[in-house]
């Protein structure tokens, strides 16, 4: 379970990282200092896990009044490359040598 | 329009590994921003690796256990890449982080 819980964990947090960066309108909602737990709808077993962690945390939190913020992870889009304006030669380009 | 974004999340959902996340969008550009791992150790919150922008310019710093820090500049990229690059840093490495920060703790004791 560790494993595929933290694969998983580390996936939905990059992603969400992305998220807020590119959605400025939902961003603004997250209140200030709060702590984000990324839940999926669709995963009972990573919820689960997930939450068992977050009330472990809340015990170490520094701060006894941080607003504690649930995002239901709706759907992740398919991957798809982030590369642009690609360019294929035969020879090695100046600026490599 | 700008907006301001802060929150922390923990790392693996470890109780005692956090990232930290502060960010200032401006027109869809990133003006500002820190990112940060947080461990506490001996029952307190330490900032180990921190990513910001000081005088303008993005660059790094990890805390060592006597007070100092380690700085590295990113002349060549712009903000946002250095969050995500930052972002990628914290996530892959914290658990090395954390361990070199008590290594050295351990090393004064």
């Amino acid at each position: 379970m560790n494993s595929l819980f933290e694969e998983k964990y580390d996936e939905l947090f990059t992603e969400f990282n992305y998220y807020v960066l590119e959605h400025p309108e939902f961003a603004e909602r997250i209140p200030r200092d709060a702590l984000v737990v990324l839940l999926d709808k669709n995963d009972p077993a990573f919820n689960r896990e997930n939450l068992r962690r977050v009330k472990n945390y809340l015990q170490h939190d520094d701060n006894p009044d941080r607003p504690v913020l649930y995002v239901q992870v709706g759907r992740l889009a398919p991957v798809k490359s982030r590369l642009r304006d690609l360019r294929l030669m035969t020879r090695e380009p100046g600026y490599a040598i | 329009m700008t907006t301001e974004t802060q929150f922390v999340v923990p790392l693996r959902g470890s109780p005692t590994d956090r990232y930290r996340h502060y960010h200032v969008l401006d027109q869809g550009t990133v003006v500002a921003f820190a990112i940060q791992y947080e461990a506490e150790i001996d029952g307190e919150w330490r900032e180990i690796v921190r990513y910001d922008m000081a005088h303008g310019r993005p660059h790094k710093d990890v805390s060592h256990s006597d007070g100092t820090k380690t700085k590295e500049e990113f002349p060549h990229y712009t903000n946002a890449e250095v969050m995500t690059l930052g972002q990628h840093d914290i996530r892959k490495n914290w658990q090395a982080y954390r361990e070199q920060y008590k290594r050295e703790m351990r090393r004064r004791r």
